[in-house]
Order: structure tokens, then sequence, then C-alpha cells
């Protein structure tokens, strides 16, 4: 073909590109596939389930849980002023190896899931490349090199850095949705519905190379309504899904429409079918509703029909946003941290009530944690490291993994001389020591094709999963 | 009883069809006291080789004799007229004209003379038959004609309307065809150029019927005539047969109207019945067999008016008053059939398509006599732009097209448009809301994106909106977010560097990013200023985390990275510069820090809380301490300014917002440009132009000229506004729409976070790159959301005036009239709706599908707007 003008070779380039992307992303899938077949890990074939909270906005782990040993709560206080949170509301908890802490008051649910062996704690974890080992070796490299996540503090960047694990933020998928396609032709083979699902909005974590969520809202999915029975209407709305006038966005807009119509109407009527749940799930403190327990909610009703789906394996994203707490912030944390406790804890009885409390685990993440050090305004600005919950009945409950950092301003992980703190575990491990159990082949070789920096890594199992 | 002064009159406008009635007919009557010869018919045409006998009506003469004189309108053969004034056309066409004149002179005085213009036409196919002969409503078959002279752009027409029609050689066309009402339709083919064939009547019976009854050729020992429903013109002959099984059967022949002989030839009565029909009846083999005769007038209808100087182009509605119309009386408009209604003999009610800007002659025919061609003005005159660029140029400069401002476009051009876009005041607010103290922005923004003239302001302040980002989820009050939009709305054509100060120091921004009361910290060092505002005026609001070139592509250095913008320090240091601000205290009351916002007035100063150090800012400048709280903010909001990103950063995202997502790298190099003008950078206007005018936004303007990643997928909101005004509908704040925004993730000024409802960013899934913003809302359940709303305005299939409660309002009643011919219908809701640019594969679909719905008209006109609305190719803008 003659190239004629600047538009044609655009439209040649364009095209060429996208052909070698989607040969690249066949090339990728062949090789995940080629690695899954030999899997000798002895979760493979059973069925499990991950859901992933994110708290949007970057929680402050450090006020929802508390050193509470003498020095390292004296340490905690004289940072953080007038946010620190009272030693004597705390909920009490310890750990086999790194003393005393306490949790936000405000959350039961996580204390009693703690208490009974079913909610592990991962202290300081946040994106990284590669160790940093101090803030002397930050500044080296935050000058020089590209050891360092790239734009850090920034909640774009941040998220979708934790989504899909890339220190550039550059990616075409994250590392929920490369789980889904390494059990694609496997594990979920006869999967009539995609494994991942988001409540709403996702980032990348749920984008894979060759698959795609789908979207259930927590008052469930819509099918097509406005066909009716008009055959007229129901041809002409196929037919017109597949027409193509060579625009990317036009063909993208029917892509998505002819997914959501194609899934809806297996799950609504296998929910239909389903008995109600007998757990409650909870408001918020204001008697308004819990966003999360909603989601929560209906992430437990399509786990129930999992079979029916055809799936194996099922990752879920749900979200919990407000988390941004620059200004009067521990109003804001406060009802945050009740609704996202009370709605773990229903979620967790789900499980159990529908006999999967085994086979499901739940765990948070966040774009970042916060400076330790208060601003003017009440708050306190984006920092980097922090800490988070895993929960379920596989989870080796009942202690903290990673390490829990030491809370004085300038220490030797306090990056920015505010308190951001160095992450001293990785996103990706934390994410690797989840696929691992989720039934991932643990070997190097399999898990880099899922989390690509994990060899610069001491391991890929932190251990909270046993 | 006017005929004669009816027939004078038509005679007469022919020579002078400019002049209005009455100074027509005071001619006549000055010229011709004496006596007057009038001569019929006037404007008819006369097919080749073919006879038309004219006829001279003398008035005021003893001697009614006339001479009769045949005056060519061109070189070459027009016939011949003998003394009887019987005309007889030529056998081929003459070289350069079709017109003719012939004059009738008195013998008595040879001044006296009539004359009536007459044009040569192809000679009319001939329709033998039509198969079936019969069939039942509600289902699709294919019509079969058989006859002589059919070429190969015949067309099919059924009762006026035009089908789509399948050439199978000289003596057959065929058509695939349905009828949603019964009753006996006439068929006729019309070759181009040509007259109508003579009609055969198709009975189309309910739909229950099961195709018994009249179908075919009868069954064995059933009297049968045929033809069964004929139509006849008055005074002339029609040969009728009777058969029983399968031969010809004598039989006795009698009619209600008219005359039939032993033969059976059947001669129409002189006179037009009323009603118009007979029932021929044959008795023999003791039965009977009837046919039923519709009688055709033979006298040309007149038009002296339309209700409307000017239609419009799309779809139109519009009163034509004449003269002789009836209930078989057909309009056409530049030879395509229009809907026509009968009112009255005086008056038609006709309602159609048109795509072109033209003068275009409106013509009714009654049967074989037509009116003389009345011009009407369709579209604006002389249009600077096509009625597809305008309508594209809106969907990029507005809320979409309404058949008003597209017009209005095509009159003044682009720059025109611009022009006045930019010297009109702000008239959309929401000073309403404030007073009522009520919520519902949402509602009434689209009543402002519908209704509102100052198109182009709305359209940029709203894209500003979810630039420079506040919400109401932190805001809570729209007391406090009215102020803010309004404030864009004001700015959206000033510059960006006022943009940048009026944001800054916004109480509603103050409010939602924190920038309001942020104190200078303690002495200690231990509580620092607050940098919420300092990182996203950076990050969001002017330059991004990246070095760009102008062109919106990272800068790279020497090994091929990235080059940051700033770093965790340099936000530090802005958070020092946006220190001491604090809300203006109600009236009578003292400047207190940490006081409650008062929307209604910039920040103030409060010096004291103001950290006057020197501050390192963008690309090392560094401000001296000391000056004073307003010049630290001057200096440092110029600084940002004046960095070089800011031109790529903003216009690439503001030409995602009005054309495109990925805009060509020349494109945003070419809209930066005009940003950095060093005589006005910054300018908004000159910004706004040169992305409307660039020509990478123009060049689709005719459609089948986009580059694969064209377009930009219209957001919820834009979705609304688009549909409600492509349709010329009204929308008032008693819409319902803001439940249907919300549940579409696009809850209006109430985003989730500074970050907007979808990232400028947005990569589409497993697409090498391409930039789809509003996609990151764009799911499986909002997009179904999105279809099924259109699903639920579109499926009254009772009312074409198509309401959503009392706000919302728009009217398919022009539509309807299309529906019996889909591929009109389809062009005409393309044109509506897409731009009038649909690719032919999918209007071949659409055709198809609206072919297939047999609902009835107004379920035709639905579904087609359905289909279009719910479409990828309508939701990607392009």
């Amino acid at each position: 073909m003659l190239i004629k003008t600047r538009r044609d070779f655009l439209r040649i380039g364009l095209r060429s590109a996208s052909a070698l992307g989607a040969l690249g992303a066949m090339g990728k899938l062949g090789q995940i596939n080629a690695l899954a077949a030999n899997n000798p890990n002895p979760n493979f074939n059973n069925y499990s389930a991950l859901v992933c909270i994110f708290m949007t906005g970057g929680n402050d782990g450090n006020n929802t849980i508390v050193p509470t040993d003498a020095a390292s709560y004296n340490a905690y206080n004289m940072s953080r002023l007038g946010l620190a949170l009272p030693k004597a509301g705390l909920l009490p908890i310890g750990t086999s190896a790194q003393g005393n802490y306490g949790l936000y008051p405000k959350m039961p649910e996580l204390l009693s899931l703690y208490k009974t062996g079913k909610c592990a704690i991962l202290a300081n974890v946040g994106m990284l490349v590669t160790p940093v080992l101090d803030k002397t070796v930050y500044n080296q490299w935050a000058t020089n090199g590209s050891k360092l996540p790239v734009n850090l503090f920034s909640h774009s960047d941040q998220a979708t850095q934790w989504q899909n694990t890339s220190p550039t933020g550059i990616s075409p998928n994250g590392w929920g949705g490369r789980l889904a396609d390494y059990m694609q032709s496997t594990t979920n083979a006869s999967a009539n519905f995609p494994a991942v699902v988001t409540t709403g909005a996702c980032g990348q974590f749920c984008t894979g190379s060759t698959t795609l969520p789908t979207v259930v809202p927590s008052s469930g999915a819509v099918p097509v309504t406005g066909n009716g029975s008009n055959p007229a209407r129901v041809n002409g709305f196929q037919q017109l899904l597949t027409f193509d006038n060579g625009l990317q966005l036009v063909q993208t807009a029917n892509g998505i429409v002819g997914r959501g119509a194609s899934y809806v109407n297996a799950l609504n009527g296998l929910l239909a079918a389903q008995p109600p749940l007998a757990t409650q799930f909870p408001l918020a403190p204001d008697g308004g509703s819990n966003p999360l327990a909603d989601q929560l909610k209906m992430v437990a009703r399509i786990i129930s029909v999992h079979a029916g789906l055809g799936l194996k394996k099922q990752i879920f994203f749900v979200n919990i946003d407000g988390f941004d707490t620059h200004g009067g912030q521990a109003a804001i944390q406060d009802v945050l941290l009740q609704e996202l406790s009370g709605a773990i804890g229903a979620f967790y009885n789900a499980t159990v009530e529908l006999g999967v409390s085994n086979q499901v685990t739940t765990f948070t993440s966040s774009e970042f944690g916060r400076t330790l050090m208060p601003n003017s305004s009440g708050g306190t600005d984006h920092a980097w490291g922090s800490h988070h919950f895993i929960v379920g009945g596989a989870v080796k409950g009942g202690d903290m993994y990673g390490t829990y950092p030491a809370l004085s301003l300038n220490s030797s992980l306090d990056a920015t001389g505010r308190g951001s703190l160095i992450p001293t575990t990785s996103v990706e491990q934390y994410g690797a020591t989840l696929a691992q159990w989720f039934g991932v082949d643990p070997s190097p070789a399999v898990m880099s094709q899922i989390f690509q920096n994990i060899g610069n890594f001491k391991t890929a199992n932190l251990g909270f999963m046993g | 009883m006017d005929r004669l002064k009816m027939r004078m009159f038509s005679a007469i406008t022919l020579a002078v069809p400019m002049l209005s009635m009455f100074s027509m007919l005071n001619m006549v009557s000055m010229l011709h006291a004496a006596g007057t010869i009038t001569v019929t018919p006037t404007g008819e045409s006369t097919a080749l080789g073919g006879q038309r006998q004219y006829s001279a009506m003398v008035g005021g003469l003893a001697n009614s004799a006339v001479t009769w004189t045949l005056i060519p309108g061109g070189n070459g053969n027009f016939g011949s007229i003998n003394a009887s004034g019987l005309y007889t056309a030529p056998a081929t066409m003459p070289p350069n004209a079709t017109n003719y004149t012939i004059t009738a002179t008195s013998v008595m005085d040879a001044t006296i003379k009539g004359s009536a213009a007459g044009q040569l036409q192809l000679a009319a196919p001939v329709l033998s038959g039509i198969s079936p002969a019969s069939a039942a409503s509600f289902t699709n078959f294919t019509l079969t004609c058989t006859g002589v002279g059919f070429q190969p752009n015949a067309m099919i027409w059924v009762n006026g309307v035009q089908h789509p029609t399948k050439f199978i050689s000289s003596t057959q066309a065929s058509s695939a065809i349905a009828f949603y009402k019964t009753g006996v339709m006439a068929v006729s083919v019309i070759n181009p150029g040509s007259a109508f064939s003579n009609p055969i009547g198709l009975n189309i019976t309910g739909a229950s019927s099961g195709g018994s009854g009249g179908g075919g050729g009868g069954s064995n020992g059933v009297l049968t005539v045929a033809p069964k429903t004929p139509f006849i013109v008055q005074g002339t002959t029609q040969q009728f047969s009777a058969t029983l099984s399968g031969a010809a059967q004598a039989v006795t022949w009698s009619a209600t109207a008219g005359s039939i002989n032993a033969a059976g030839l059947y001669t129409a009565p002189a006179q037009l019945p009323n009603p118009p029909a007979a029932t021929v009846t044959a008795t023999g083999a003791g039965q009977t067999a009837t046919a039923t005769v519709t009688i055709l007038t033979n006298v040309p209808p007149t038009i002296t008016s339309t209700g409307a100087s000017v239609i419009p182009t799309g779809v139109f509605s519009v009163a034509v008053t004449g003269t002789g119309f009836g209930a078989a009386s057909q309009a056409t408009l530049g030879g395509s059939p229009l809907s026509t209604q009968y009112v009255s003999p005086t008056q038609l009610a006709v309602s159609g398509f048109a795509s072109q800007s033209g003068t275009p002659n409106l013509v009714v025919s009654n049967g074989s006599v037509a009116s003389l061609p009345f011009p009407v003005q369709i579209g604006v005159p002389n249009p600077i732009v096509s009625a597809s660029a305008a309508r594209r140029f809106l969907q990029q400069g507005a809320f979409g097209p309404t058949p008003t401002d597209a017009a209005h476009v095509q009159q003044v051009g682009f720059q025109g448009w611009l022009t006045e876009q930019f010297q009109m005041p702000q008239i959309s607010n929401y000073q309403l809301l404030l007073a009522q103290n009520q919520s519902g922005m949402p509602a009434h923004f689209l009543t402002n994106a519908v209704m509102q003239p100052d198109q182009l302001r709305q359209k940029v302040a709203f894209a500003l909106s979810q630039i420079l980002v506040t919400s109401l989820n932190k805001s809570i009050w729209t007391s406090v977010e009215i102020p803010y939009q309004e404030m864009l709305m004001a700015d959206a054509f000033t510059n960006y560097r006022k943009i940048l100060g009026d944001v800054t120091l916004s109480a509603t921004m103050g409010q939602y990013l924190d920038m309001a009361n942020n104190g200078k910290g303690n002495a200690a060092g231990t509580v620092l200023p607050n940098e919420n505002y300092a990182r996203e005026i950076l990050q969001l609001f002017s330059i991004g985390t990246w070095q760009l070139k102008n062109d919106g592509a990272q800068l790279l250095d020497a090994s091929g990275n990235p080059i940051p913008t700033y770093n965790q320090k340099t936000i530090s240091e802005f958070a020092r510069v946006f220190t001491g601000w604090t809300y203006l205290p109600q009236p009578g009351k003292q400047l207190f820090w940490n006081s409650y916002i008062n929307p209604t007035a910039p920040l103030q100063p409060y010096p004291s809380q103001h950290d006057n150090g020197p501050k390192t800012l963008l690309n090392g400048a560094v401000i001296q301490g000391g000056l004073t709280i307003q010049a630290d903010m001057n200096a440092a909001l110029d600084n940002i300014f004046n960095h070089p990103n800011v031109g790529p950063f903003l216009c690439k995202q503001l030409i995602q917002h009005l054309v495109t997502s990925n805009p060509s790298p020349a494109y945003v190099t070419r809209v930066a440009t005009v940003f950095n003008n060093p005589a006005n950078r910054g300018d908004m206007q000159a910004v706004i132009g040169a992305i409307l005018l660039d020509p990478d936004a123009r060049q689709n303007d005719s459609g089948m000229m986009q580059v694969a990643t064209d377009g930009h997928l219209q957001e919820p909101a834009l979705f609304v506004a688009g549909v409600i005004r492509a349709f010329g509908g009204i929308m008032t704040d008693q819409n319902y729409f803001q439940w249907d925004l919300y549940q579409m993730s696009q809850d209006l000024y109430n985003s989730p976070s500074v970050f907007n409802y979808y990232s400028p960013g947005y990569v589409i899934p497993q697409s090498a790159g391409v930039l789809g913003p509003e996609f990151e809302i764009y799911t499986p359940y909002t997009s179904i959301y999105r279809d099924n709303l259109v699903a639920g305005l579109l499926g009254s299939y009772s009312n074409p005036v198509i309401t959503n409660g009392a706000g919302t309002t728009f009217d398919l009643t022009p539509f309807m009239a299309l529906a019996n011919s889909p591929a009109t219908l389809v062009d005409a809701l393309d044109f509506t709706l897409t731009c009038g640019t649909m690719p032919a594969a999918m209007k071949q679909l659409m055709v198809q599908a609206v072919t297939a719905e047999a609902g009835g008209n107004l379920r035709r006109v639905e579904t087609g707007a359905y289909l279009i609305l719910a479409s990828g190719y309508y939701n990607v803008w392009h």
C-alpha cells in the first residue's frame, strides 16, 4: 500500500503497533500458560479467591496500628504531636517478635480476627524497585539512577505502581490481571465469566495481557434491558457491536458493551437462584451506607456462585475512598477505619457462612502511607511505606510480618525528614506471598513473570499465608 | 368553483414565477380586460412518443375558435400540435432543452392569446402486473413488478413512497418491503427523469389474515376479476377480464360509477365522483366477482405557499397551502417523495428530510397530474460550511449540535461563530439555585448545556472544571461549589495566568486542597505547611511530573530517561509559599485565622501566618525572603505559569476534552505554540480557536478522513446533553438525569478526588498505548446503563413526543413520516445524530434493523435512534 499522507502513515503505523502489541501479549500468554501447565503448587487446582481492598487516598497506617511499648510509643507521640492517639484507648495486640501494638480504638472486628488467628499485619510495605537500605541510599538514588519508583508521593503514580508493580508506572497490565492470565487456560479453562471482578472503576490491577475484568457494582450488574424481546432491536444491537469503521475507540466502546452484555445474564441467573446471605453487613457509623460493606457483600454473593461461573480462581477489587487526610485527619479517619473494620468483619463471616473462609483471602492496600509529622492543618501529607491487614481462614494470623519501623523523625528510614518511611518490604513480596497461596508456582521463573522485580528481594514468601 | 381562476393563475405563473399572487392577478385583469384565452393543462409533462390534448377556454369573445402553435424551448424536434390541440411529442429527446410552450391564438383577435408550458419527459415505464397482488401487513415480502421499459435505476413507489429497488431486467424489478397498515396501496414504477408508470393496486390485509383472500390467480371454481384494485384517472379507460379456474369466462359487466362495455372496457367518469371510487362487478357462471377502482383526478393542484419561508435541513414538517388537493395527493421535493398528509382541499401537511441546503422544487401530484414546481428554500442560503461540518464542529465547541445552532454555524462559519461566542457575555449561571440554597447542580448543568447559547464558554469551563478540580464531596454545599464553577465560566475566555491566580485564591479551592488556613508551621520545625495545594497545582493544574516537549511528549535526558519537573523539596518550598491565606470574614467581623469558609470572596492575606523566608521554585528560581505575602504568591504563580510545560500540558488536555483523546504531536505543538506566544502567553481565546480550527480537528468534517485513534468517548454529561440537543429538545431543572450521571460514574461536580472522574492519561487496556480518558468510567456496567437509559427514553412506543419527567422533552414526529422508507429514516437519523457521515456499511445494518422493526412507524423511529445512540460509532465523537 502506498503511503500518501501523514494520516495514512499514522494509520498504518498505529495498526502495525497494535498488531505487534497483540503478538507480544500472545507470546506472553503462551509463556505463562506453559509455565502454569507444570505447576507443582498443591493449591493450584483448588478454589481460591483474593480480595483486594484499596484504601484510596493513602491511609495513615501509623495511626491504624500504633506501637505501645514505652520507647516506641514515646517516639510515635513525639513525631505526631497533636495527631498522636492516646495509648489508653488502643485495642491491644501482641506479636511473636516485635513487641506490643494497639489497633485504632474503633476496630473491634479486626481485633477479634487478629486474636483468633484470622488476621495478620504486614508492616511498612510499599513500592520499591530494590531494597533501599536507608535515607542515605535514598538520597543518592533520588538524584541519580533508576533504583527508586518514579514520582514517589504522587497519588496517581503510586496507586498505579501498587497495582502494576512497575516502578516506572508504565505497564500494560497489573498483577491481579496477570494472575488471571496465568490461570486463564488451566484452572479457569471452563470459565464463562471473567476471573477478575471490580465493583467500580479499577486501575491497572485488574487488567491482564489476555484477560480483562468486568464490573459488578454493589447494586448488581444490569442486563441490556432496552431491547426487550424485540428482535429488530436485539439483532440490530448485536450487529452494530461488530461494526468496525477503523476507529480504535469505537471498537473499544463496542467491546466493552459486548463483554458486559455477554456476562451479565449468566451471573444474574445464578445469583437469583441463591438464598440471601444470612450475614448482616454493617452500616456506616452515622447510620448511612457503608459502601465498602456493600461492595464486599456483592463479592461474597459472586463467590457463592463461582462454581456455576466455571471459576476456580477469582480476584476481586473493592475500594474505600477518602484517606487523603491533609486536614482534619482525626475525624475523617475515625469514620473510615470503623467502616473498614466492620466491612472486613462481616465479609469474613460471610465466607464462613458460605463455607469458603479458608479459600478466600482479603488484603488491604493503599497508594502510600502518610508523613509522621502533622501539617499546619491538622492533617498529614503524602509519604511512602505503610502497614496492612491480611484476613482469612488460610492466613497465619495473630502476628505481625515485615518489620515495624521506628517512628521518630529523621530516623534512618525517614526519606524526607517529615517521617516518610522507606518501606522495608516490597509490594511485590506482598503480592508474591498471596500469589503463592493462590496457586502460582513459587519458582522464580514463574513468579518473575508476574512480579518483575521479585528477584531483587530476599524472599518471595513473607510467611503470613503459612 | 374557482377552478377557472385557479387555472388562469397557474398558466400565468409560469412566466413570472417569483411574483406574488396578488400582483399576478392584477396583471391578468389589466392586460386582457377585453377577452381571455386560458390553455390547459399547463406545467404538464408529455412522455416521448406520447400525446397530450390541450384545450383553450375562451372568455369575453364571440368566436371561440383558436389556432394552435408549438413554441420549442430549444433546438431540435419538439414534435407537433394539430388543429384541434392534440400535441404529439417527438420520439427522442431534443439536444439541449426539454420545455415547450403551447399557444392558442384567437381567430377573431390575434392579439388575444393564451399559452401553457409543457415539458418533455422520458417515456414512463408501463406496469403490467405486480406479484403478489395481496400481502399481509407486518410481514416482510418481495414485491415484484412486471412491465416494459424499466431502466437499471428504476424505482418502485408505493403510495408515494420510494422503496429500495432491485433491477432485474427491463421487464422486471423487485423490492423487499413490509407494510404496517392495511388497505390498497398504489404501486408504480418510475425511471430516472420519467413519469410514473400506470399504478396497480396492492392489497395489504390485516396481519392475521394469513394470506387468503385475493392473492394469486384465484382458486379453482371461483370467478375472479383482474385487475382487482386498479387506479384509473378520470375519463380514461381500463380493460377488465374475468376468469374461472384459470380460463376466460364470459360475464356481464356493471360499474357503480363510469361505464363498462360488454367486452369489459371500463371508462372512468369524466367528472370526479365523491367518493372517488367505483366497483366493477362481473356476473357469470352463477357467481359474481368485483374489482375496486380508485379514480384519480386529472385536475392539477396548485401550490401557493408553504408554512415556513425557510425549511431547515434535517427532518422538517411544514404546511403546504394551495388548491385542488385530495386524499391521493403526493408531494415531492426535488423529485423525492415527502410524507403527505391530506388536511383539506387547500392544505397538506408534508414532512420529510433534506440533507442539503438549496432551492429544490416542491411539487404536489394528484395521480397523473402535478402542480407547477414551487421552489422552496431549504437550509441556509449560501452556507459557509456544510451541514455535516457545522454539526461536527458543534460536537467539539458545544454540547453537540441543535438543528438551529447547526444552521447558524452554516451561516456564519467557524470563525464567525467563535467570534460571536467569545463576545457573548456569560449567560449560564447557577444563581437561582444559589438563591434557593438548593442542591441540584448536575440537573442545572444539563439545563444550561442544552438550552443556553453561551455554549463554547460552558464547554471550555466544563473542561477546566475537570482539570482544575474541586468537588462537592468535600465542599458539601452548592453555595461553596457554585462560585467556583461560575468563576471558571467567567474566566474561560481570559488568560491561563488569570485562571491560575483566581483558582489559587478561590475560597472553594482553598478549602478543597487546604490552601486556606495553611499556616507556616511551628518554630521548632516539627509542624510544617500543608503540601496538598502545592503538590496538585504543579502535578495537575500546570506542569505535571515530567518535563515535556512542546508536542506534549516527555523530554528525555542523554540516557533516554524522562526528566522530573520537581522533587519533594520543590513541593515543600511551594507549600511555604501557599501559607497565610484565610477566608473573608462575614460582614462586620474581623479577619481571623482558621476562619470558616466564606465562598463569596477570594482568600484574604493573613501575613502573620505566612512563611516569608526565601524559597527555591521551579527551575532553580529563588524568591528572596521578606517579600509581602502577595508578592510571594505572584512570583510563585508567575514561576509556574512561565514553565515551558504549561502550554503542552494544558493544551493537550483541552484538545482531549474538546476534540480527540490522541492528538498528534504536531497538533499539540501548533496549539502549544499559540499558548506560548510571547506577546500574549496563555491567551485562552487564541488557544481555543487554535484547537477548534486546527487542520487535525477539521479534517474529518465530511467523514471518511479519520485516523485510527481519532475521536473521544462522550463522557456521560456530554452524552445526555448531546442527545437532547440533537433532537432540538428542551431541558429544565426538573430533569431526572442527576441520578443517571451518578450511575454512569460522573456525578457532576462531585468528583471522587482532585484526579477527576477519569485521568487524561488513561490507556485503553490491551491497546498498545491508545489514550481514552473517558473510557476509565466506561465499564461493562456504565456502558450498559447508558444504553438502557437511551432505551428507556426511546421505548415509549406510544407517543412520538418523548418525555422523561417534566424536565426533558423532545419530539420525534418529523421522523415518523419517514418510517415507511427505512433508508430515508436512517439518512435522517444519521444527519441528526452522526453528522450525516455514517459509513455505508453501518447504514446498511441500520436499514436492515429498521426494516425488520414490525411495530409501526414510531417503533421504527425509536429503534433506529436507539441503535445509533447505543452504538460505539455515536458514543465516540470523531
